[in-house]
């Protein structure tokens, strides 16, 4: 990562998110520290249940009832910076989210066009007419093939790669200079993950867009993003950028998940296990929240506080990095 | 198309209904004992002039006969005679349709603006104490009488002010105006509970989806989030279950209008069926019957406009 | 699916799934609250003669519409009889006519829809275009058209409640049966060559019959209010039987200086109703979760 003069487009400073369940607090994201550059993508990989998701959504204010958020964020799309923002204020403001399931993240009741044209009036304030013409762009950009019919139908009346189209055309409606990506290519067979990773590649070039990328498969990671952050048990446990990690490791997690995907390159589907389960987020082990099912594992890892070191260009959270010299993928 | 062709489907599916309810209607009246002939020439006329009338009434042909004339009558407007009250039945309905249609109007209004916001803000704190206590309101709402309910508001409104005629329906706009008020609004509380029941269901459900997540993650306001995502989305399930308890309105009129004494067809229904006045309850209950259809019918429309999902059955 | 829920069950640890069924959870405190409710009523139409003060059909038309006294705790009514009695034995009636006014059209249609659903074809067709008529018929409008063919009387109401109640419960049984009947379990009964009454009665009915538990409470208090609207209308029991709403009906032109003719007969109507509704919604929390 060279080292830049520039602001970063976002900084995230020390994320949490809290729930109550079942009377206790519970913290799914724990302290979470990143910062994206514009044109940047960063992929966040995990298991289910490292926080990856509900990060992404604590970041513009979309957590389910009951969630809270704390933390800084710092968003400057253009050489202002908004410091200190709240979330609920980066929405359709510059930042812009797709989600896993474009079934059910598209209004029933609204055809396509509209939904668009709904997102293209809040951020350039077009008229009707003006918003429906800017929506058909919008359509014909996102590789949507007869958009001006399409923009009339209705959700129910696409194919599931369609409306992942859509939905990342109405994410482009607010002009966003980050794009969240939430899992936008779980939920697709093979074939469209392709065109849809693709799409969103030539966005990235032909706008300047940033992009975060939540997953849990390394291969559509290594394929588009830059940088790559490793979260488990709710918090980044390897930062640094994408090439590197997935080649050289130094974290026992990012080492295990790589393992438990060897031809990676060729897309498999789910990570095979690493055996044993990511904790309780209601009973964070102390210290390394891995450490339990780290294979390397020493006793001063159940009291090491959480930090990540830097070493060699990227950060790690785990304490005897060295472990793993010697056993590069 | 398809929501079109819907509605069509459903409009040709209400002609054979609306015949089966003209069958029931008319079986139900065959099997009450009593002769409205003898009702009518008394109970000393000879036996010769008994028959004249049966015979002149139709009463002699067999039932399937006069089954047929029956469904032809009520094709041509023809709803039969009421001797009881010297008049053809339906000059009767059409006199006191009106004041009904007035009832049904208010009490509709007056529900949905209570129930609507209510049903919201019950759906946005839904678990909190807001909420709580509409829904214990609704629960006692739902099992109160709504005959006694109005004779409450009687007691507590109507005679204290004296603004409120109870009796009748006046003769002027403003003394319609002033004599539905309280009737109108019995039957708001009767019907509130169920709609706010249902509208907070689906909100709560509509409200946790994801579509919803999407749009506030684009920025919409609250305000056009609220009418434009939520409540066109809520409101279906609401619209299917109050069309069908159309029949509860519906009774709920006859109460109310025997409360209030409004001089309404469901008050009508109620003096016809104490005065066994045959040919008027008929009248009546076809009437209602079509009404309900009506209203299912319209429900459908409605739907099928909200919901662009809404297919022909396969 | 919310994402709360989503989330809450990632986090929690997996629960087995007992989609069939129910597990053996503590009922809902609501639940026995309103069974005392219910149970106290039950008691004083049972014990009625035993905790009136008077007969209620005993007549004093010289001590008609007095106060409420020592004597009278409730008055008197127009006809100078005693209205606690009255209001106490009239729990006979209305309780007698809530339950068997929703147990009568619970027995039929359950039975009718089960064999619809079950058996198919015909059966099945026959039972659901029936249904839909007597749905497409304003419910009360057709009990008053029953109740006036049949004659005036509990037996002709309860009839006529029969023959318009039964739908919502045939209804009910029929998606459940049709739900239980895909699932995995059936299919193995019958595989093992069960025969089709032996699976529908001990497999499949226990699990549909959760639905119709979770709806009879409140259709007893459909039935007693169905039975007092009428009352107040004329249409229901035949004096001097005392009811609550007949009662209801009987104190409105004395209302404004004897309002506790009417008003509190409703009070009683709407405790026995909320003793109900805390039922029926507590069963319906236990069948959720």
């Amino acid at each position: 990562m060279d080292a830049t003069l520039s602001t970063p487009l976002l900084t995230v400073e020390d994320l949490s998110v809290h729930f109550m369940s079942g009377g206790a607090q519970i913290t799914p994201v724990d302290g979470v520290s990143f910062s994206i550059e514009p044109g940047e993508a960063l992929g966040i990989v995990g298991e289910s249940g490292s926080g990856k998701s509900l990060t992404l959504r604590a970041i513009l204010g979309l957590l389910p009832p009951g969630g809270q958020v704390e933390g800084t964020l710092r968003f400057s799309p253009t050489s202002e910076t908004f410091s200190d923002a709240a979330p609920e204020d980066l929405q359709g403001r510059g930042v812009a989210m797709i989600f896993q399931e474009p079934m059910t993240a598209l209004n029933p009741t609204m055809r396509v066009g509209d939904l668009i044209a709904e997102g293209v009036r809040r951020s350039e304030g077009f008229d009707r007419s003006a918003a429906r013409r800017r929506a058909v762009e919008l359509l014909r950009s996102a590789g949507v093939p007869n958009p001006e019919e399409r923009a009339r139908m209705w959700p129910h009346e696409l194919s599931g790669g369609l409306r992942q189209r859509v939905m990342i055309a109405t994410a482009l409606s607010t002009r966003p200079a980050l794009l969240l990506c939430d899992e936008p290519t779980t939920a697709l067979d093979v074939t469209i993950q392709d065109q849809i990773l693709g799409l969103l590649s030539q966005l990235r070039r032909d706008l300047g867009m940033a992009i975060v990328f939540v997953t849990h498969d390394l291969a559509v990671i290594a394929e588009i993003c830059d940088r790559i952050a490793v979260m488990y048990a709710g918090r980044i446990v390897e930062v640094g950028d994408a090439d590197d990690v997935l080649s050289v490791p130094r974290h026992p997690y990012t080492a295990a998940l790589i393992g438990s995907a060897p031809s990676f390159h060729s897309r498999s589907e789910r990570l095979a296990g690493i055996g044993g389960m990511p904790p309780d987020p209601r009973a964070f082990p102390r210290g390394c929240r891995f450490a339990p099912r780290c294979r390397y594992a020493r006793d001063d890892c159940r009291d090491a506080p959480h930090r990540l070191i830097s070493l060699g260009g990227r950060e790690t959270a785990c304490i005897h990095p060295e472990v793993l010299e010697g056993s590069p993928r | 198309m398809g929501r079109f062709r819907f509605v069509l489907k459903r409009l040709a599916l209400t002609v054979p209904l609306l015949l089966g309810v003209v069958l029931l209607v008319f079986l139900i009246l065959e099997i009450t004992p009593g002769d409205p002939a003898r009702q009518i020439v008394g109970l000393r006329a000879s036996e010769e002039k008994l028959q004249e009338v049966r015979d002149s009434l139709g009463l002699s042909d067999p039932v399937l006969t006069q089954y047929v004339r029956y469904v032809g009558n009520v094709a041509r407007g023809d709803l039969g005679y009421s001797y009881k009250s010297g008049r053809s039945v339906a000059s009767l309905i059409a006199e006191r349709l009106p004041v009904t249609i007035w009832l049904l109007g208010f009490g509709l209004v007056f529900a949905l603006s209570i129930s609507v916001p209510l049903g919201i803000l019950s759906a946005l704190r839904h678990d909190r104490a807001a909420d709580h206590v509409v829904r214990a309101f609704g629960l006692i709402g739902l099992t109160m009488p709504s005959f006694w309910v109005g004779i409450i508001l009687i007691l507590l409104v109507a005679l204290p002010t004296g603004l409120f005629p109870v009796g009748g329906f006046g003769e002027t706009v403003p003394e319609h105006i002033r004599s539905i008020i309280l009737p109108a609004l019995t039957l708001a509380i009767a019907i509130v509970p169920i709609q706010i029941r249902s509208l907070r269901a689906s909100t709560i459900a509509v409200l946790g989806s994801d579509y919803i997540t999407t749009a506030r993650s684009m920025g919409i306001p609250p305000s056009r989030l609220m009418r434009r995502f939520v409540l066109r989305n809520a409101a279906p399930p609401t619209i299917a279950i109050v069309a069908l308890d159309v029949g509860f309105l519906l009774f709920g009129a006859v109460v109310i209008e025997t409360t209030f004494a409004l001089p309404g067809i469901g008050q009508g229904l109620v003096l016809a069926a104490r005065g066994r006045d045959i040919p008027a309850i008929q009248g009546y209950t076809l009437l209602f019957a079509v009404m309900v259809v009506a209203v299912y019918l319209l429900a459908d429309i409605l739907t099928a406009i909200a919901d662009p999902r809404v297919e022909i059955e396969s | 699916m919310s994402l709360a829920d989503d989330l809450t069950r990632e986090y929690a640890p997996s629960e087995p799934q007992h989609q069939l069924m129910v597990e053996r959870r503590r009922l809902p405190r609501r639940v026995w609250v309103g069974a005392a409710i219910v149970f106290v009523y039950i008691l004083v139409a049972v014990f009625a003669p035993l905790l009136a003060p008077y007969d209620p059909l005993a007549l004093d038309p010289l001590h008609a519409l007095e106060d409420p006294s020592w004597a009278h705790p409730i008055g008197t009514d127009e006809l100078g009889r005693d209205v606690l009695s009255r209001l106490i034995f009239a729990a006979r009636v209305d309780l007698l006519v809530g339950f068997l006014g929703a147990l009568l059209p619970a027995i039929v249609g359950t039975a009718l829809g089960a064999i619809g659903a079950y058996r198919g074809g015909w059966r099945d067709a026959l039972t659901m275009r029936t249904a839909d008529v007597v749905q497409a018929f304003p419910t009360y409008i057709l009990i008053i058209a029953l109740v006036f063919a049949l004659g005036q009387g509990l037996t002709s109401i309860l009839v006529a409640f029969t023959i318009i109640a039964w739908v919502a419960y045939a209804r009910l049984i029929r998606s459940e049966i049709l739900r239980l009947r895909g699932l995995d379990y059936v299919e193995a009964a019958r595989a093992a060559g069960l025969p089709t009454r032996r699976i529908l009665w001990l497999h499949v009915f226990p699990n549909a019959v959760g639905q119709t538990l979770v709806y009879l409470p409140s259709d007893i208090v459909i039935a007693t209010l169905g039975l007092a609207a009428l009352s107040f209308l004329g249409l229901g029991v035949r004096p001097p039987t005392p009811e609550w709403g007949a009662m209801i009906a009987a104190g409105q032109p004395f209302i404004r200086d004897q309002w506790w003719l009417s008003t509190v007969p409703g009070v009683v109507v709407v405790g026995f109703g909320l003793g109900l509704s805390l039922i029926g919604e507590g069963i319906e929390e236990w069948t959720r979760r």
